[in-house]
C-alpha cells in the first residue's frame, strides 16, 4: 500500500481545496513576489514545489503567518486573500510542529461555552454564517453540517489574538453586501469570543479569578450569562491535566506549561490582554462616524419616512426648549422659530445631536417616543420613529455606555434650578431625566425615594386628549430646588401603580393630589428627601446615577425588582388592568408649569407629575411621603395603608375648565408646612 | 375654485382638476393622491405635508408655493413651473421632473431619489442635504442638460447619480457624496468639491478647471482626458485613479497621494507636485515641463519618455523608478 508522507498528504488536500487558483496565486506571489494572473502561467507552477519553497521561506508557523500577512497587505484585494491565506494556513498546519492548536480540553470547554453563548444570540445564524465564511471561505454553504464550536476552534487557531480576530472580521465584513449589519454581528462575535483571548497563563495561575473574570466577561455581553459555576466545572475539569495551548505534535510536552508557570508573561502584558473590547459609547460612535455612514443614515430615513417630519421630531427631541414651541400645533403649523431653525440645519446634524446624548439605542428610541407623545398627533410620528430607529440600528446596535456606578441613596440638598432641556453629558452626571418607556412595563415603582429627580418632573408635558378623567395619576408635586423648606420622605418603597380600571378605583383609598392654594412661582424653598429605610432600590437599567444636583429620582421601571414580596404586592394591586395601565403610563404627564399653566385661571393649581400615572399600592407598614415644594405649597402627602391607590388626574385642564387636579383627595393627604 | 371645493369634489372620486385655478389655496396636509392638476394654477398655494403621490402636475404653475414636506413620489411634474417653491423635506422619490423649472427652489433635505431631472433647471436652487441617489440629470442629445449653475449642493447625496454633461459650474459641492456618480463631460469649472467623496466617480472628459478639491476622496476615480487646469488637489487621495491624457497644467498636487495612478501622457506642466506621493505611478510620456517634483516620492514609478528636463526633482525619491531613458534608478 502506498502510504503518503504528511507532506504529500498536505499537498493533496490542498489540491482539493476550494478556490485553488487563488491559493496558487497567493502561493506563487508569496514565493516569488510575482503576481501570476495568467492561467497558463499559473499552471506552470507545481503546488508541490511551491509548498516546499514556502516552507523554506517560512520555517515556523508564526513566520508563515507573518510572511503571508505581509504579502496580503500589498494586494488590493487583501480581504479576499486573507480568507485564502486562512485556508492555506489551515492546510499547511500539519507541516508545522510549532503550530499552536487549541485542542486542549480547557480550550474545548471554552469553545463549547462560547458556542453556546453565541447560539443564544438572536442572530445566531448570521454569526455562524460569518464565522463559517471567515474559516472556510464559503458563504452560506452547509453551515448546518458544521458545529459552531468547531468553527470557533478554527477561528481561534487562525486568529490567536483578539487584534487579529478584529482585523480579520473587519476586513471580511467589508466584502459582504451588508457590511453594516455584519459589522454588528462581528462585534458580537468579538464580544462572545472575548474569554478565549485571555492569556493562556491566566487561567492556570489564578483559576478562581479566571473563572470569575471569564464569567464576568460573558455576563457583560450576554443576555443570559453563563453561570460561573458552569465555567468553573469546565475549567476545573481541564486545568489539572492540560490548561494551556499545547502544540499538536507534542501535546504532552512541558515547555508551554513551563512558560505558563514561569515568568515568561510579563504582568503588564497580561493586563493589557485582559482588557476586553469595550462597546463604544454613542457619543464616541457619532464622533467617529465617517461621512459615508452619515449619508447612509440619511438615505435610510429618506427611504422610509417623511424627511420633514423626521427633522421636526429630531429637532424637538433636542431643542424643544430653545424654540418655546407650544407642542399643540398641528404638523406643519409650527411657529416661525421652528421653521427657521429647521431651515438652518440638516437632518444628519439633528440626528447626531439626538444620538450622542443617549447611552444606547433603547434610550434614543424612548426619548423620541417621549417627544412624540408631547405632540398633538403622536400617532403620526410612530412611523417616523420606527424609520429613524431602523436606520440607526445597524450602526449603533452595539453601542453601550460603560456601566455607571449606582450611587447609594444620598441625602442632598437640591441646588439651583434644573434646566429644562439640558442635555445629558457622558462626562458628568446626567442632567436630563430619563424615563423608562413605561408602556412596556406594566408596573412601576419608587425604587428609591432619594433618587427622585425634580427635572424629571419638570419635563413632563401635557397629556394627549385620550388621557381621560378616569385615568389615574400618581402625583408628585414639583420640587423647587431653591426652596428652603425641607421634608423627609420616609420609607418610600415600592409604590406600584395601578391603572384606571374600576377595580383600581374601587380600591383607591387615597388621592395623592395635593391641593395647593395657588401657584407661587416666586416662592423659594428647598427640598430634601431623606430615605429612612435602606432597602430602596436604585434603578440601573439605564445606568443612570442620580444627578448630583438632583438627588430626587423617580423610577418607573419594573425590571429591577429584586424584592419578590414587593413584586407580589404590586401584582396584586395591578391585578388585571395591566394592559390598560401600560397604555396609561405611556401618556406623558404635564409638568412644565411655566408654560402649561398660563391658560388657567389664577387659582388654577399645577402639579408636577412623575411618569407614574396610576395608583400606588403600598404595604401597611410602608409609608410614603410625597413631597411638594414651591412653587407649590410645601406639602407632604402621606401615602399609607395597604393597597391604597392614588387616583388623581394630572395637571391637565379638564373639559369644563376646572383643573382635574383640583378635586378633593379621596383619602388622607397631609400638608406639611415648611419649617 | 377654492380649496374646500377641490377637497369636496376629490372626496367624490373626481380626480381631474386640470387647469384649475387654485392660487393661494390652503391645502395643508390634504390627501390628494393621484389627482390630476396639470396646467393648474397653484401659485402661492400651501401644500405643506400634503399627499400628492402619483399626482399629475405637468405644466402646473407652482411658483412660490409652499410644498414643505409634501409627498410627490412618482408624481408627474414635467415642465412644471416650480420657481422659488419651498420643497424643504419634500418627498419626490421617483418623480418625473423633466424640463421642470426649479430655479431658486428650496430643496433642503428633500428626497429626490431616482427622480428624472433631465433638462431641469436647478440654477440657484438649494439642495443642501438632499438625496439624489440614482437621479438622472444627464444631458439629452448633447443639447439639453440639467442646469445646476450656482446651485447649493452641500452635503448632497448624489451617489450613483447620472450627471453626464451637467452644468455644475461654480456649484458648491462641499462634502457632497458623488461616489460612483457619472460626471462624464460635466462642467465643474470653479466648482467647490472640498471634502467631497468622489470615490470611483466617472469624470472622464469633465472640466474641472480651477475647481477646488481639497481633502476630497478621489480614490479609483476615472479622469481620462479630464481638464484640471489650475485645479486645487492639495492633500487629496488619488490612489488608484486613472488620469491618462488629463490636462493638469498648474494643478496643485502638494502633499497629495497619487500612488498607483495612471498619468500616462498627462500634461503636468507647471504643476505643483511638492511632497506628492507618486509611488508606482505611471507617468509614461507625461509632460512635466517646469513641474515642481521636489521631495516627491517616485519610488517604483514609471517615467519612461516623460519630459523631465525642466522639472524640479530636488530631494525627490526615485528608488527603482524607471527613468525617461528606460534605465532603472538605483
Amino acid at each position: 500500500m502506498n502510504v503518503l508522507s504528511p507532506f504529500d498528504e498536505t499537498v493533496r488536500d490542498l489540491t482539493l481545496a476550494q478556490h485553488l487558483p487563488r491559493i496558487k496565486k497567493l502561493l506563487v506571489y508569496a514565493c516569488t513576489h510575482h503576481w501570476e494572473s495568467n492561467a497558463v502561467g499559473l499552471a506552470s507552477y507545481h503546488l508541490h514545489d511551491l509548498v516546499k519553497q514556502l516552507v523554506q521561506i517560512a520555517p515556523t508557523f508564526s513566520a508563515l503567518k507573518i510572511h503571508l500577512n505581509g504579502v496580503i497587505q500589498t494586494l488590493n484585494k487583501s480581504a479576499e486573500y486573507t480568507l485564502v491565506a486562512n485556508t492555506l494556513m489551515r492546510h499547511l498546519q500539519p507541516l508545522y510542529p510549532d503550530a499552536v492548536s487549541y485542542s486542549s480540553e480547557h480550550y474545548q470547554s471554552l469553545y463549547f461555552i462560547a458556542a453556546q453563548h453565541l447560539e443564544q444570540d438572536s442572530d445566531a445564524k448570521r454569526i455562524k454564517k460569518l464565522i463559517h465564511f471567515v474559516c472556510r471561505d464559503q458563504w452560506g454553504h452547509d453551515t448546518d453540517t458544521v458545529e459552531l464550536h468547531t468553527l470557533i476552534e478554527e477561528l481561534h487557531s487562525l486568529t490567536p489574538t483578539s487584534d487579529e480576530l478584529t482585523a480579520v472580521l473587519e476586513s471580511v465584513v467589508q466584502t459582504i453586501s451588508k457590511p453594516d449589519k455584519y459589522r454588528a454581528i462581528a462585534q458580537r462575535i468579538i464580544q462572545g469570543l472575548a474569554p478565549l483571548y485571555y492569556p493562556t497563563t491566566h487561567a492556570l495561575m489564578h483559576p478562581e479569578q479566571a473563572v470569575s473574570e471569564i464569567s464576568e466577561a460573558l455576563s457583560e455581553h450576554s443576555a443570559q450569562p453563563q453561570s460561573s459555576a458552569q465555567l468553573k466545572v469546565c475549567l476545573s475539569e481541564t486545568q489539572p491535566r492540560d490548561g494551556v495551548a499545547t502544540p499538536k505534535a507534542n501535546s504532552s510536552s512541558a515547555p508551554l506549561v513551563h512558560s505558563a508557570t514561569g515568568n515568561s508573561t510579563p504582568p503588564a502584558d497580561t493586563k493589557s490582554q485582559r482588557k476586553l473590547p469595550e462597546p463604544m459609547s454613542m457619543r464616541k460612535k457619532v464622533a467617529s462616524l465617517p461621512p459615508e455612514d452619515l449619508f447612509e443614515l440619511r438615505n435610510e430615513i429618506h427611504k422610509f419616512t417623511n424627511p420633514l417630519l423626521a427633522k421636526y421630531l429630531l429637532f424637538m427631541n433636542s431643542y424643544a426648549s430653545a424654540v418655546q414651541e407650544t407642542r399643540d400645533s398641528k404638523p406643519g403649523q409650527w411657529n416661525i422659530m421652528v421653521w427657521d431653525a429647521l431651515k438652518s440645519t440638516d437632518i444628519d446634524t439633528l440626528l447626531c445631536d439626538g444620538l450622542k446624548h443617549c447611552r444606547n439605542l433603547g434610550e434614543f428610541e424612548r426619548s423620541l417616543k417621549r417627544t412624540a407623545r408631547q405632540f398633538s398627533r403622536p400617532k403620526q410620528y410612530s412611523g417616523v420613529i420606527s424609520a429613524i430607529v431602523r436606520a440607526v440600528t445597524p450602526m449603533f446596535a452595539d453601542c453601550q455606555e460603560p456601566p455607571a456606578i449606582v450611587y447609594p441613596a444620598v441625602q442632598e440638598e437640591v441646588q439651583g434650578t434644573p434646566t429644562y432641556g439640558k442635555r445629558r453629558s457622558s462626562d458628568g452626571p446626567p442632567s436630563e431625566p430619563i424615563y423608562q418607556d413605561i408602556s412596556e412595563q406594566p408596573s412601576a415603582y419608587f425604587d428609591s425615594p432619594s433618587s427622585f429627580d425634580p427635572e424629571r418632573l419638570k419635563r413632563q408635558n401635557n397629556r394627549p386628549q385620550s388621557f381621560s378623567e378616569q385615568e389615574t395619576a400618581f402625583e408628585v408635586p414639583a420640587l423647587d430646588p431653591a426652596a428652603p423648606g425641607k421634608f423627609k420622605v420616609s420609607e418610600v418603597n415600592h409604590v406600584s401603580l395601578a391603572s384606571d380600571s374600576t377595580a383600581a378605583l374601587e380600591t383607591a383609598a387615597l388621592d395623592a393630589s395635593v391641593k395647593p392654594p395657588g401657584l407661587d412661582s416666586t416662592a423659594s424653598k428647598s427640598v430634601d428627601l431623606e430615605p429612612t429605610e435602606s432597602d430602596s432600590y436604585l434603578d440601573n437599567t439605564e445606568n443612570e446615577p442620580p444627578s448630583q444636583s438632583s438627588p430626587l429620582f423617580l423610577q418607573a421601571n419594573s425590571e429591577n425588582v429584586k424584592d419578590d414580596r414587593a413584586n407580589e404586592k404590586i401584582e396584586q394591586a395591578i391585578n388585571g388592568p395591566e394592559s390598560r395601565l401600560g397604555q396609561q403610563l405611556n401618556q406623558p404627564l404635564k409638568a412644565n408649569s411655566s408654560e402649561e399653566f398660563h391658560g388657567g385661571s389664577s387659582e388654577e393649581t399645577a402639579y408636577l407629575v412623575p411618569p407614574l400615572s396610576s395608583s400606588a399600592a403600598l404595604s401597611q407598614e410602608e409609608t410614603a411621603y410625597l413631597v411638594s415644594t414651591p412653587p407649590y405649597p410645601t406639602t407632604t402627602s402621606k401615602v399609607a395603608s395597604r393597597s391604597q391607590s392614588f387616583n388623581s388626574n394630572v395637571n391637565q385642564k379638564s373639559k369644563n375648565g376646572k383643573h382635574p387636579l383640583r378635586q378633593e383627595p379621596v383619602d388622607e393627604t397631609l400638608f406639611l408646612p415648611a419649617p | 375654485m377654492n380649496a374646500q371645493e377641490l377637497l369636496q369634489r376629490y372626496a367624490t372620486n373626481e380626480l381631474n382638476f386640470s387647469g384649475a385655478n387654485l392660487t393661494g389655496a390652503q391645502l395643508m396636509g390634504a390627501d390628494l393622491i393621484g389627482i390630476d392638476l396639470s396646467n393648474a394654477d397653484l401659485r402661492n398655494a400651501t401644500l405643506i405635508l400634503a399627499y400628492l403621490n402619483r399626482a399629475t402636475l405637468s405644466h402646473a404653475h407652482l411658483m412660490s408655493a409652499n410644498l414643505s414636506g409634501i409627498n410627490l413620489s412618482q408624481a408627474n411634474l414635467i415642465r412644471a413651473n416650480l420657481r422659488d417653491v419651498d420643497l424643504h423635506g419634500a418627498n419626490l422619490q421617483g418623480a418625473d421632473l423633466r424640463s421642470a423649472d426649479l430655479t431658486l427652489a428650496h430643496l433642503l433635505d428633500a428626497n429626490l431619489m431616482d427622480t428624472d431631472l433631465r433638462n431641469a433647471d436647478l440654477s440657484g436652487a438649494n439642495l443642501t442635504g438632499a438625496c439624489l441617489r440614482g437621479a438622472n440629470l444627464r444631458e439629452e442629445n448633447n443639447k439639453y442638460s440639467a442646469n445646476l449653475r450656482g446651485a447649493n449642493l452641500r452635503k448632497t447625496d448624489l451617489q450613483g447619480a447620472n450627471l453626464t454633461g451637467a452644468d455644475l459650474a461654480k456649484v458648491d459641492l462641499r462634502g457632497a457624496n458623488l461616489s460612483e456618480a457619472m460626471l462624464r463631460n460635466a462642467d465643474l469649472r470653479e466648482a467647490d468639491l472640498s471634502d467631497a467623496n468622489l470615490r470611483g466617480a466617472f469624470l472622464t472628459e469633465a472640466n474641472l478647471t480651477q475647481a477646488s478639491l481639497r481633502h476630497a476622496n478621489l480614490t479609483n476615480v476615472k479622469l481620462e482626458r479630464a481638464i484640471l487646469i489650475e485645479a486645487d488637489l492639495a492633500t487629496v487621495n488619488l490612489t488608484g485613479a486613472i488620469l491618462p491624457d488629463a490636462k493638469l497644467q498648474k494643478a496643485n498636487f502638494a502633499w497629495a497621494n497619487l500612488s498607483g495612478t495612471k498619468l500616462s501622457r498627462a500634461n503636468l506642466s507647471r504643476a505643483n507636485l511638492r511632497r506628492t506621493k507618486l509611488i508606482d505611478a505611471n507617468l509614461t510620456d507625461a509632460y512635466l515641463a517646469r513641474a515642481d517634483l521636489s521631495e516627491s516620492d517616485l519610488t517604483d514609478a514609471s517615467l519612461v519618455r516623460a519630459e523631465l528636463s525642466s522639472s524640479n526633482l530636488s530631494g525627490a525619491v526615485l528608488t527603482n523608478a524607471v527613468m525617461p531613458d528606460g534605465s532603472i534608478y538605483r
